[in-house]
């Protein structure tokens, strides 16, 4: 019986000394109270003293809550919001825009008002997307769509308007709420960023007709763009090509003109060096033409001058050699 | 006789397996982070870190060296899937109220010096570099005309370098302990609704002929005159 007792109480003492201790882990805040007043708040993050082992009264004496001291983020769906329309001065378009939204808790000491006025992290989810989404709505309603969506260059080199437009508008957001925040709730704003925005969905239809309509009557402008440049390249070709022609025309008379001009010199400068030898070979030339073109027969008189060159050939004193002994002088007989 | 050698069986497991838990073994190329009690007291590199047992410390392992991957936008199977939303992710709006389909994949290091910072927020990482990748590509393509984003999206000096840049800006907030390293922009495409009316998809060259090249090259950019 005693050692029964014994065995308990050491059982008793463990789990006393286990709900005696409690870790506070660097990812996390720990709230705690002491009979429902708030006692202390561990602050993960704060090395050395924050994480790590802590000792205190069990339950219910103290009781411990903890929170993610991470940053959170969570998703605005998007509500379809109207723009502006400066020109009717009434609503413009509307677009549907999704954001998304990091906080944190602010730090150890706005735990206490984020237990306070929230508890949870669902709760500040809930009533920061109802906050943002308000202020969105509003600021938007003072845009008008170009702002949003604009091929305009930005002020700064190398950004676009919608660059300036969106940061303005993330400066807007965060500004109108940060400290709103901090105050009430002890949350930490981090960023608002629009995630998407696109044309409400019923439009959609209407978007993809504009869409083809555009583009079609690109294609056409452009086809006949490309048509007129085609024309312009063919004529401009067509241009350069009797251009050239005509140069190279030109260019063959005159080169001709120069090869006569030179033949003439050559010839004359032949001639009066030797004449006979120049009429040997004129001579020669006539025979060629007569020979020529593939003939197998031909009959001829063998008394015409130009066969000279067959029965007496030039000598090289410029004299025609007699004929030989034995054959057929040309002037006496005929011959084939 | 037979019980007590049980027990002392059961007990010599409990007592190795203790202290084979205190022993952890880091690979190359990773990084461990050890808390104890939830509070971080060691980054080990690689090699044999020894500990306390369980119950003390807890060691998460991250590969530092490797690339992870973040695919956001757009996804041909959002159209079959009839349970997606009507205006498709990475269906995005641009400048002269056109749309485009577009895709990245987003490569991103540890910064060996912060794992600690990215062990402690690794379950969401992902998550908010996709927000802020999502909320830069809107951005980017609201602010183009679609020409531009067809035609020169792809380029490694256009979207994919402002990216990296913006993406490395946007995430600085975050603390997550990590480094934007590249963008590949993987889809980029007119919506199938109105995909026939861009030439080729707005992508390739058609046919060659000569006024077909004209053609595509006045709707692609204009021909210079």
């Amino acid at each position: 019986m005693r050692t029964f007792f014994i065995i308990l109480l050491i059982i008793v003492i463990l789990i006393l000394g286990r709900m005696s201790l409690y870790s506070v882990d660097a990812t996390e805040y720990v709230y705690v109270t002491q009979l429902g007043q708030h006692l202390a708040t561990h602050d993960g993050g704060a090395a050395p003293d924050g994480p790590g082992l802590h000792v205190g009264w069990p339950w219910p004496i103290q009781s411990v809550t903890r929170l993610d001291r991470r940053l959170q983020f969570f998703d605005l769906p998007g509500p379809e919001l109207l723009t502006h329309d400066p020109k009717s001065k009434t609503i413009g378009v509307g677009v549907i825009v999704e954001t998304y939204v990091c906080w944190r808790i602010a730090n150890a000491d706005a735990v206490d008002r984020f237990i306070k006025s929230m508890g949870t992290v669902e709760q500040a989810t809930t009533i920061l997307g109802d906050r943002i989404n308000s202020r969105l709505g509003a600021a938007i309603g003072d845009m008008k769509m170009e702002d949003l969506i604009s091929t305009r260059p930005g002020k700064e080199p190398g950004t676009t308007q919608v660059d300036e437009t969106i940061a303005g508008l993330q400066k807007e957001l965060l500004a109108g709420l940060r400290d709103s925040v901090n105050k009430d709730y002890g949350i930490e704003l981090v960023d608002v960023r629009l995630r998407r925005f696109n044309h409400p969905e019923k439009v959609r239809p209407t978007i993809f007709e504009r869409i083809r309509s555009e583009r079609d009557k690109m294609v056409a402008k452009y086809n006949s763009d490309a048509d007129k440049q085609a024309k312009r390249i063919d004529s401009e070709a067509e241009e350069n090509r009797r251009g050239l022609l005509a140069k190279a025309r030109f260019t063959e008379e005159k080169l001709k003109g120069d090869a006569d001009t030179e033949a003439i010199r050559l010839r004359n400068q032949a001639h009066s060096q030797d004449p006979e030898f120049y009429a040997f070979l004129k001579k020669l030339d006539k025979l060629q033409n007569i020979l020529g073109d593939n003939k197998t027969i031909l009959l001829l008189s063998s008394h015409r001058p130009i066969f000279d060159l067959l029965f007496q050939p030039p000598r090289p004193n410029g004299t025609m050699n007699a004929p030989e002994k034995g054959k057929t002088d040309p002037k006496k007989g005929g011959g084939k | 006789m037979n019980r007590w050698l049980i027990l002392s069986g059961i007990v010599v497991i409990f007592l190795v397996a203790t202290a084979a838990s205190a022993v952890t073994q880091i690979k190359p190329g990773e990084r461990g982070v050890v808390r104890r009690f939830g509070r971080i007291v060691a980054t080990p590199g690689p090699g044999l870190y020894i500990g306390l047992p369980w119950g003390f410390d807890r060691v998460d392992r991250e590969r530092v060296s490797r690339e992870r991957r973040v695919t956001v936008g757009f996804d041909n199977k959002m159209i079959e899937d009839e349970s997606s939303p009507k205006i498709p992710a990475g269906q995005l709006l641009t400048g002269d109220h056109n749309l485009v389909n577009l895709q990245v994949v987003i490569g991103y290091t540890l910064v060996e010096e912060e794992v600690a910072k990215f062990v402690l927020q690794s379950d969401r990482a992902d998550a908010l570099i996709a927000r802020a990748a999502e909320a830069a590509l809107a951005q980017w393509n609201a602010g183009r005309m679609v020409d531009d984003v067809l035609l020169r999206g792809k380029r490694p000096d256009n979207l994919p370098a402002w990216m990296v840049q913006e993406l490395t800006r946007s995430i600085k907030p975050y603390d997550l302990g990590v480094r934007i390293e590249r963008v590949d922009v993987t889809l980029l495409d007119p919506p199938a609704e109105v995909k026939s009316s861009f030439p080729a998809g707005g992508r390739e060259k058609p046919a060659q002929n000569r006024g077909g090249d004209l053609r595509y090259r006045a709707a692609n950019g204009g021909v210079q005159e």
